[in-house]
C-alpha cells in the first residue's frame, strides 16, 4: 500500500507559484478587454443627488460611464449572504458607507479608466451617518435576515439568569473586538465575457460554483450558461467567499460595452468592498461553584452591521456547545452602522467569541484560584450539550495536556505578576477553542490513465491552504499512485461540484469527494482485472485485489500483481473513470461535529514600554486526521500569526463623524511582519475520524484561529496583572 | 503630468525656478505612496536620480562631513555607520531592505514628516542643510529651523536639498523607536542622544511626538549641567529619571492611530533613559580604556 495520506508532501503548485507560471485570476487575458474603474462615494450616508460624467466621458480612451441612472437592470436580488450585500450594485440613490461604489468608468486600459474615475463628480446630499458601534448600540436588535443562518441569534437552556443568580461564584464582563479586515494580497478581480447569452466569467472567486448560481440569478440565465473560472486565488481568509459588488458590475459592464470587462479592485477597496470581520461588543455572565464547575453561562454579543444587511457575526454561536453547563443563554444583536455589510473572516463568530468566553474563564479560574487549564477540563463537554449525541473523535483533552507539556506549563507560577526576567514581565496564557464541523455536498471524478497517471476533476477552489496537493495524496493512496502521478483539473464550473473552499470544507468534504472517486475508479480497474483472462488477478474475488504500486495486486499473493499501465493498453481503455459524491448526513449522523483546539502563548512584555512580545506559542487540535504534516502545521501557523495580529495591532477605526474607515490602505492597517512574529509550535493529535466522513479528516484553516487572542490576553494578565478586554493590545492600555 | 530629467544639479536648480511647482522625486518611497493615494497630483515631476553629485558623500576641509541628499539609507548604513553611528541606527529601522535602497535623507528632509527616523539623530548631532536656488545660491539651514510644521519644512519654492553636513561622530550616539509592530513601521516615537564629550555636552532628538521633530532643550542643559564626563561612574538613577521626564515634557504628542498622547510621552521617557544609558555606559567604557 503506498502511503501519500499525511506525508509532508510539497505543494504540488509550488513551482509554478515561485516561477510566475501560476495563472491567477489578474493575469488571464482576453482579447479586446476594457478595464473598468469603480468610483466609491465620498460620504457615508445620504444620497446621491447627481453625478456629473461629462469629463470622465470625454477622458481619453473612456467608452462609458454607468451609474444608477443609466445602468442595465439585473433581472433579480441573488439570495444573501453569498451574495455578500442585499443590494445589487448601482441599484438606486442611497448610499449607505464610504466608499460604496457611485459609478463604473470603462476604458481601453486600467491607467485610462483609473483617470476618468478621478472626473466622475458626485454631488450628495448627506444625512447623518451612525460611525460607531457604540453610537449605534441602543438600537441594537435580534437580526432579521439571520448572516449565515448556522446559528440561531438565540439559543436557551435552561433558566440561566436563575442558575446565575443562585451560583456561589459570579462573573460579569465586557469584551470587544475590532473592526478586522482580511487583507489578502491579491485584491479581488474579476474578467468577464458574452458570447451571446453565454457568460464567461473569470474570479477570483473562494466558491466558483455557489457563486455562478448567483451571478445567473442576478443576470436571469440558467446556470448552465454561466461558466466561472477560478485558477488561483492570492489569499482569501474569507473576503472572497461571498460574491462582492464588482462581481456583477463585470458582467455588467461587459454587457454595456459589448467587449470583454476586467474589474481589477484597488488595494483600498479591498478594505472597503469585500467585507470585513465586523466589530462586537460581547457580555458574558458566568456562574460556577468554588470547586469550578460552571453553572450558568449568558453569552450575549453585538455587532456592527451595514444599513443594507443584518449582516450578524455569530461570536456566541458556538458557545451552547462547549462547555458542560445545565443553564445557558446566548444571543446576537446587530446594530447598524453605516458602514459596509461584514463579511465571513477567518474565524467567522469563533475568532471574536472565543475572546470574550475564554478571558472570561480565565478571570474565573484567577477568581477561584483554580489552574485555568483544571478549569476546563472540570467542565468538559463529554457529548454535546446542545443535542446530546456523542462527539465523533472529539480529543480536546489531549490538546489540553499535550500542548501543556510541549509548553512547559508547569512551570507557570501561579500568581499574576510573578515571572519575570530582568526588565521583562513574563506571562503564561492560555486558552481553548472550538469550530463546529460544517460538511457540503462535493462532488469528484478521477481519471485514471493508461499511462499509470490519474487526473482529478473537481471545481474546488486552491486559496493557498494547499488543497490541491492533500487532495492529489488522497487520490494517490487510494490508487497506490506516487502523488507526482496526480494532476489536478480545478476551479472550474465545467467541472464536477466540489464544496466551497471556505468554512474549513475541503478536508472533509472536497477530500471525501476525490476519497470516493478515487475508489470508485479502483474498483473499475478491479473490475477489468478479474475479468481479464490475461491478468494475473483473473477470478479473483475482488475485495482481496487491493491498489499497490501503480498498480494493482492479491493482498496476500504479491506475486500476482500487474501495472494499471499493463491492464488498461491490454485491454485498450484510455482510462478508467470513478465518480465520487459525497453526501453529508447532517442532523442523521447521529454524531456532533466539531474541531477543537487548546492554545499556550508566552508573552514577554518590558515593564517599562509595556509592549507585548508572543516569544512562544504552542497549539494543539483535534481535527482528525491530517492529510499532509507539512502544509497542515503551514495552515495552522498561519491561522495562530494571523490572529496574534487582532490580539496585538489589527484594528480597523471607524473616523468617528463619518464612520468611514481612517486607515484603508496597508499603511496603517498593520498585520505581523516576520519580526513579530516568535516561535509558533503546532501539535494534532488527531486520528482518522470515520464518523465524521469517510476520509477522515475535519477540517482545520478555521480552528486553527479561534482562542489565540483570549490565550495573549490571559498571558498579558498573568504577565501584569492587568485584564485587558478590549482587542488589540496596545501599549497604551497597559501604562 | 510633466517628467524632468536633469542631468545635472545646475539643470535641476533652473528646472526647479522655471516650474516652482514641480515636485522633486528622489528614491520616490513618499512621492509614489502621495500619488497613489491621490494626496496631490503636480503639473511636473523633477526626477533627481540622474544628478550625479547628489548620490555622493565627503569630508569637508574642517571635518565635517557632507552627505549629499540622494544618497540612499542602504548606504548611509553599509558606508557611514561608524562616523555616522546614530543616522546609521535610524537608517536600519527604515521600512524595509528595498525602501531603505531607494529612500534617502535628503527624500526624509522633503517630506519633513515629523515621524521621519533621519530627524531625531539629525538634530543630535547638530547638521545643518543645505539648500539651493538657482536666484539665491546656497542656504545653511541648521535642522533644528528647517522643520517648520507638518510635512512643511524651509525651503522656498525655487529650492532643492543638496547635502545636509554634520560633525562626525566625536562621542556614542544611540538612536531608538518604538512602532506598532517590529519593522516596516512609522514610528509611534523615537528619540537620538549624541555625546559630544569634547564640548562635554549632549545633542538630543525627538521624531514623532509634535508636529515638528524637535530637540528636548531643557533636557540638553539638564545634562550639560550635570554629567560628569571625566567620571567613570554609571549615571545616578535621579538622572536619569529627570532627563527622561524633561525629554517627555519637551514633546507635544497627540492621539492618532498609531498611539495615544499619554503613551507616547511615557515612551519616550523610557527611549530617553534607556539610549542615554547605553550612550553614557559607551562613553565610561571609552574614557577607562583611556586612563
Ligand atoms: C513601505 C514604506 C516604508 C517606509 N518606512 C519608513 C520608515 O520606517 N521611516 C521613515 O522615516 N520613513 C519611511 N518611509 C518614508 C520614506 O521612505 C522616507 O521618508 C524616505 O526618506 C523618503 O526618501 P525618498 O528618496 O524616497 O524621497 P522621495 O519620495 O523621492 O521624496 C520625498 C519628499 O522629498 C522631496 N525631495 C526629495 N528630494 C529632494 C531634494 N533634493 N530637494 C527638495 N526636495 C526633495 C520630494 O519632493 C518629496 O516631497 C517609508 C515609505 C514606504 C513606502
Amino acid at each position: 500500500m503506498t502511503v501519500a495520506i499525511g506525508e509532508p508532501v510539497r505543494r504540488v503548485e509550488a513551482r509554478d507559484k515561485v516561477t510566475g507560471g501560476a495563472r491567477y485570476t489578474e493575469d488571464v487575458r482576453a482579447a479586446d478587454t476594457a478595464y473598468a474603474a469603480l468610483v466609491g462615494s465620498a460620504i457615508s450616508a445620504g444620497r446621491v443627488r447627481s453625478i456629473d460624467a461629462r469629463q470622465a466621458e470625454r477622458a481619453p480612451g473612456v467608452l462609458t460611464v454607468i451609474t444608477h441612472t443609466n445602468r442595465p437592470d439585473f433581472a433579480a436580488q441573488p439570495p444573501t449572504p453569498y451574495t455578500a450585500e442585499g443590494r445589487m450594485p448601482l441599484a438606486d440613490d442611497r448610499i449607505h458607507y464610504a466608499g460604496q461604489y457611485i459609478a463604473v468608468v470603462v476604458a481601453e486600459t486600467q491607467e485610462q479608466a483609473d483617470h476618468a474615475a478621478t472626473l466622475v463628480q458626485a454631488d450628495y446630499q448627506r444625512t447623518s451617518p451612525v460611525p460607531t458601534l457604540d453610537a449605534a448600540l441602543p438600537a441594537a436588535y435580534i437580526p432579521r435576515q439571520n448572516g449565515l443562518v448556522r446559528f440561531p441569534s438565540e439559543y436557551r437552556r435552561g433558566h440561566a439568569e436563575t442558575a446565575l443568580a443562585a451560583s456561589p461564584v459570579r462573573l460579569e464582563q465586557e469584551y470587544r473586538t475590532a473592526t478586522l479586515s482580511h487583507a489578502p494580497m491579491e485584491p479581488s478581480s474579476t474578467l468577464a465575457y458574452w458570447e451571446g447569452d453565454r457568460l464567461t466569467i473569470y474570479d477570483s472567486s473562494q466558491a466558483v460554483h455557489t457563486h455562478r448560481a448567483l451571478v445567473a440569478t442576478a443576470f436571469g440565465l440558467p446556470e448552465d450558461r454561466v461558466r466561472m473560472i477560478s485558477s488561483f486565488v492570492g489569499g482569501g481568509f474569507g473576503n472572497k467567499s461571498f460574491a462582492w459588488p464588482h462581481v456583477f458590475i463585470a458582467p455588467m459592464a461587459a454587457r454595456v460595452v459589448r467587449r470583454p470587462v476586467r474589474v481589477t479592485i484597488s488595494r483600498k477597496q479591498v478594505f472597503t468592498g469585500t467585507g470585513h470581520m465586523a466589530a462586537t461588543v460581547q457580555a458574558v455572565r458566568l456562574g460556577a461553584d468554588r470547586e469550578g464547575r460552571l453553572r450558568a453561562l449568558i453569552h450575549d454579543s453585538t455587532n456592527q452591521t451595514s444599513f443594507i444587511d443584518d449582516r450578524q457575526e455569530g461570536a456566541a454561536g458556538t458557545t451552547p456547545y462547549m462547555y458542560a453547563i445545565p443553564d445557558v443563554y446566548a444571543r446576537m444583536r446587530v446594530a447598524k452602522v453605516s458602514t459596509g455589510t461584514g463579511g465571513a473572516m477567518r474565524t467567522p463568530g469563533d475568532s471574536a467569541g472565543a475572546f470574550a468566553l475564554e478571558s472570561a474563564l480565565d478571570e474565573l479560574a484567577y477568581k477561584i484560584g483554580m489552574d485555568p487549564v483544571e478549569l476546563r477540563r472540570r467542565n468538559h463537554a463529554d457529548t454535546d450539550p446542545v443535542s446530546g449525541r456523542p462527539w465523533s473523535g472529539k480529543r480536546l483533552l489531549a490538546c489540553y495536556e499535550q500542548a501543556a507539556e510541549r509548553f512547559g506549563w508547569d512551570r507557570r507560577k501561579a500568581e499574576p505578576g510573578s515571572m519575570r526576567d530582568g526588565d521583562d514581565l513574563v506571562g503564561y496564557g492560555m486558552a481553548g477553542g472550538q469550530r463546529m464541523e460544517h460538511q457540503s455536498r462535493a462532488r469528484a471524478t478521477v481519471h485514471l490513465s493508461d499511462e499509470g497517471t490519474a487526473v482529478i476533476r473537481s471545481s474546488t477552489v486552491e486559496i493557498g491552504g494547499g488543497g490541491l496537493t492533500t487532495l492529489s495524496q488522497v487520490a494517490a493512496e487510494g490508487l497506490g499512485l506516487p502523488v507526482g502521478a496526480v494532476t489536478f483539473e480545478h476551479g472550474d464550473t465545467d467541472l464536477p461540484a466540489s464544496s466551497p473552499t471556505f468554512g474549513s470544507l475541503t478536508s472533509g468534504s472536497a477530500g471525501s469527494a476525490v476519497r470516493l472517486a478515487a475508489q470508485d475508479a479502483l474498483r473499475a480497474a478491479i473490475e477489468l482485472a478479474v475479468g481479464d483472462r490475461r491478468s494475473p488477478l483473473h477470478g479473483a474475488d475482488p475485495d482481496d485485489v487491493v491498489a499497490h504500486e501503480s498498480g494493482l495486486r492479491l493482498r496476500d499473493r504479491p506475486d500476482r500483481a500487474e501495472s494499471y499501465r499493463e491492464l488498461l493498453r491490454r485491454n485498450r481503455v484510455n482510462s478508467l473513470r470513478g465518480d465520487g459524491d459525497f453526501q453529508p448526513a447532517g442532523e442523521t449522523a447521529g454524531y456532533a461535529m466539531a474541531t477543537f483546539g487548546a492554545h499556550f502563548t508566552e508573552v514577554r512584555i518590558n515593564r517599562h514600554l509595556p509592549r507585548v512580545r508572543v516569544v512562544r506559542h504552542v497549539a494543539a487540535f483535534s481535527i482528525g486526521r491530517v492529510l499532509n504534516a507539512r502544509t497542515a502545521r503551514n495552515q495552522a501557523q498561519g491561522g495562530i500569526i494571523m490572529r496574534l495580529g487582532a490580539a496585538l495591532m489589527e484594528s480597523q477605526r471607524p473616523d468617528p463623524v463619518s464612520g468611514r474607515f481612517i486607515s484603508p490602505a496597508l499603511t496603517d492597517y498593520h498585520v505581523p511582519v516576520n519580526a513579530d512574529i516568535g516561535e509558533v509550535d503546532v501539535l494534532f493529535v488527531g486520528e482518522p475520524d470515520t464518523n465524521a466522513n469517510p476520509l477522515g479528516a475535519r477540517g482545520l484553516g478555521e480552528i486553527s484561529a479561534v482562542g489565540i487572542c483570549a490565550s495573549v490576553a490571559n498571558a498579558v494578565y498573568h504577565a501584569t496583572g492587568r485584564r485587558v478586554r478590549s482587542l488589540p493590545i496596545t501599549p497604551d492600555k497597559l501604562l | 503630468m510633466e517628467f524632468l530629467r536633469p542631468q545635472t544639479w545646475a539643470e535641476a536648480l533652473a528646472a526647479k525656478a522655471e516650474l516652482p511647482g514641480a515636485v522633486p522625486i528622489q528614491g520616490g518611497t513618499d512621492v509614489m505612496v502621495e500619488i497613489n493615494f491621490d494626496v496631490r497630483r503636480p503639473p511636473a515631476l523633477l526626477d533627481l536620480t540622474r544628478v550625479a553629485e547628489l548620490a555622493r558623500w565627503s569630508a569637508e576641509p574642517d571635518g565635517r562631513l557632507r552627505v549629499g541628499a540622494g544618497v540612499p539609507y542602504a548606504r548611509v548604513i553599509s558606508e557611514l555607520a561608524d562616523r555616522l553611528p546614530g543616522l546609521a541606527q535610524a537608517a536600519r529601522t527604515v521600512g524595509s531592505p528595498q525602501i531603505r535602497n531607494r529612500g534617502t535623507v535628503g527624500g526624509n528632509l522633503g517630506a519633513a514628516s515629523p515621524a521621519g527616523d533621519s530627524h531625531p539623530p539629525l538634530l543630535a548631532c547638530g547638521a545643518v542643510i543645505e539648500v539651493e536656488s538657482a536666484a539665491r545660491g546656497v542656504r545653511a539651514v541648521p535642522a533644528e529651523e528647517f522643520y517648520l510644521g507638518v510635512k512643511r519644512n524651509a525651503l522656498e519654492p525655487d529650492e532643492l536639498i543638496k547635502a545636509f553636513v554634520t560633525p562626525v561622530a566625536g562621542g556614542p550616539q544611540y538612536f531608538s523607536k518604538v512602532g506598532t509592530r517590529n519593522a516596516m513601521v512609522i514610528a509611534v516615537c523615537s528619540f537620538c542622544v549624541a555625546l559630544h564629550p569634547a564640548e562635554r555636552r549632549a545633542g538630543t532628538g525627538i521624531g514623532s511626538a509634535a508636529p515638528v521633530p524637535l530637540r528636548a532643550l531643557a533636557a540638553e542643559e539638564f545634562l550639560a549641567a550635570e554629567l560628569d564626563w571625566a567620571g567613570t561612574a554609571p549615571l545616578a538613577p535621579a538622572l536619569l529619571t529627570r532627563f527622561g521626564e524633561l525629554v517627555g515634557a519637551a514633546a507635544a504628542p497627540i492621539d492618532d492611530v498609531r498611539g495615544t498622547a499619554a503613551y507616547r510621552r511615557h515612551a519616550l521617557s523610557v527611549l530617553a533613559r534607556r539610549t542615554l544609558t547605553w550612550a553614557w555606559n559607551d562613553h565610561r567604557k571609552a574614557a577607562e580604556r583611556c586612563a
